[in-house]
C-alpha cells in the first residue's frame, strides 16, 4: 500500500529535508516544476533529474519506492505515446525525462513532509472545510486499508476471482466490496459521533510544531 | 473510469486554469447554498467514500492502466452536491502520488462529477420507473462512464493544438526547425478515441457489474442509504 508507506517515511524520517519548513519546500518544488516545464535542453533535464536523485539519497529516502511511484505517470504516458504519430527516440526520452523529474520532485516533497503538515500549510490558503475534507479522506484510507486486506479472505471463501468467468467473479468482488462499504459506513458513523461530542464545526485545527 | 491521466505540461494553461476556476465556482456555489452541510455524519461518510475511491483507483489493470473508481456508486450514496467536494479531494490525493498531473486536478474533478451526477440521476429515474436497484445501477454506471469519457475526450481534443506543440517541440533539439511540408509529432485523436471508447467500454461493463453488485448489497443491508438527496 503506497500511501501507507509514504506516510510512514514522511513521519518517521529525521533527515535535513524532513526538518526543512513545509512552506519553503512547497515553493521550491513549484518553482522547479515550472522550470522543468519550460526547459528544452535534454542535458539540463538529465542534470536536474540526477540532482533530485542525489537529494533523495542524501535524505536517506528509499530509492526503490521513488522508482515505483515514478512508474505510475510513465505508464500513463504510454497511452499518450500510443495515441501519438511521428514520435522519435529523442522526443520520447525528452518527455519521459520531464515527466519523471516532475514526479520525483512531487514524491520527494511528500516523502519528507507528512500529510497533516501539508494540509496544515494548505489550510492557510484553502477554505477550512476543504482541508477538513482532505484530512478526513486521508485518515479514512488507513482505516479502510486494514479492512481491505481482511476482505481478500472473504473473497476467497466466496469463490475468489476466476477471470474465465468474469461476470460471477465481478459479482463476488462487488458483494465483498459492498461488505467493505457497509463496514466503512459503520466506522464512519462512530467517528462522526466522536466528532459531534468534540464539537466539530466545519474545520480541523492544527497545532504548530 | 474516465480520468484524464495526462502528466503535467501537456495541457494548455487556459484549459487547466479554467478547470480549477470552474471547480472553485462549483464548490463555492454548492457550499453557498448550504445544502452540502458539514454535518459530522455526512462529512465522515464523505471521507470514507473518498478513501474507497482512492484505494480502488490504485488497482490498475494493464496494459491500458484501466482502473475502476466507483464514482457512480459514490454519487448514488453521497448525492451530487457532496460528490463534487469528494471528487476534488480524491483527485488532489491521487495527483500527489503521481496518478494524473497536478494541473489536471480541476478538470478531473469536473469529469468525475459529470460521471457521478449523470449516474445519480439515471439511477433515480430508472429506479423510479420500478427497475430493480441492481439493474438501475448497471445502466446508471454505463451512462455515467460514457458521458464522463466523452467529456474527458472533449477536454483533450480542445487542448490538442497545445499538446501537438508540446509533442512537436520535444522532438526538436533547441534551435532546430522542421523542414517545410514535414509535420512533427502530433496527437492522433482517432487513435485516442479508439483507446478511450472501444477499450474503455469493456471497462465500463466490468465497472457496471461491480457497481450493481455493491449497491445491490448495500441496499439490502442499509436500505435508507440509497435514496434521493432530498430525503437525506
Amino acid at each position: 500500500m503506497d500511501v501507507y508507506y509514504i506516510d510512514y517515511i514522511s513521519v518517521s524520517g529525521a533527515s535535513w529535508l524532513h526538518k526543512a519548513p513545509a512552506g519553503l519546500k512547497m515553493v521550491v518544488a513549484a518553482v522547479m516544476i515550472g522550470v522543468l516545464l519550460w526547459l528544452r535542453y535534454i542535458w539540463i533535464l538529465s542534470a536536474i533529474f540526477a540532482a533530485v536523485v542525489v537529494i533523495a539519497l542524501s535524505a536517506r529516502l528509499p530509492i526503490k519506492l521513488l522508482a515505483v511511484l515514478a512508474l505510475y505517470p510513465l505508464f500513463f504516458l504510454i497511452i499518450v505515446f500510443l495515441s501519438t504519430a511521428g514520435l522519435n527516440v529523442y522526443s520520447v526520452s525528452m518527455l519521459m525525462l520531464r515527466v519523471l523529474s516532475i514526479t520525483e520532485i512531487v514524491i520527494l516533497f511528500l516523502l519528507t513532509t507528512s500529510y497533516p503538515t501539508v494540509f496544515g500549510v494548505l489550510g492557510r490558503v484553502l477554505p477550512g472545510v476543504l482541508v477538513a475534507a482532505l484530512f478526513f479522506t486521508y485518515r479514512s484510507i488507513f482505516v479502510i486499508s486494514q479492512s481491505l486486506s481482511d476482505i481478500s479472505i472473504a473473497l476467497h471463501l466466496r469463490g475468489g476471482i476466476d477471470w474465465k468467468h468474469p461476470g460471477p467473479s465481478l459479482g463476488n468482488l462487488g458483494r465483498v466490496l459492498g461488505h467493505l462499504l457497509v463496514d466503512t459506513i459503520d466506522s464512519s458513523e462512530r467517528k462522526a459521533d466522536s466528532l459531534r461530542i468534540r464539537g466539530f464545526v466545519n474545520r480541523v485545527y492544527y497545532l504548530k510544531q | 473510469m474516465s480520468h484524464i491521466h495526462l502528466p503535467d505540461g501537456f495541457l494548455p494553461p487556459w484549459l487547466w486554469i479554467s478547470g480549477y476556476v470552474i471547480t472553485a465556482l462549483l464548490l463555492m456555489a454548492l457550499w453557498w447554498r448550504g445544502k452540502a452541510t458539514a454535518d459530522p455524519h455526512r462529512f465522515s461518510l464523505m471521507g470514507a467514500m473518498g478513501a474507497i475511491m482512492i484505494l480502488i483507483a490504485m488497482i490498475e489493470i494493464p496494459p491500458f492502466e484501466y482502473h475502476a473508481n466507483l464514482s457512480v456508486v459514490t454519487g448514488i450514496i453521497l448525492g451530487p452536491q457532496l460528490f463534487v467536494l469528494t471528487a476534488f479531494v480524491v483527485n488532489i490525493i491521487l495527483a500527489l502520488i503521481g496518478h494524473g498531473g497536478l494541473t489536471a486536478i480541476g478538470l478531473n474533478t469536473l469529469v468525475l462529477s459529470t460521471e457521478a451526477v449523470i449516474g445519480y440521476y439515471v439511477f433515480r429515474l430508472l429506479n423510479g420507473f420500478g427497475l430493480p436497484v441492481g439493474r438501475s445501477t448497471f445502466f446508471a454506471t454505463i451512462a455515467g462512464l460514457a458521458t464522463g469519457t466523452t467529456v474527458a475526450f472533449g477536454i483533450i481534443a480542445a487542448g490538442s493544438p497545445w499538446i501537438d506543440q508540446v509533442l512537436g517541440s520535444a522532438a526538436l533539439r533547441p534551435g532546430m526547425e522542421l523542414p517545410p511540408g514535414v509535420s512533427g509529432a502530433h496527437l492522433n485523436l482517432k487513435r485516442l478515441a479508439i483507446i478511450m471508447f472501444a477499450v474503455g467500454s469493456i471497462g465500463w461493463v466490468a465497472e457496471a457489474i461491480l457497481s450493481s453488485a455493491i449497491i445491490g448489497y448495500i441496499s439490502r443491508l442499509i436500505p435508507g442509504l440509497v435514496k434521493s438527496e432530498d430525503d437525506a
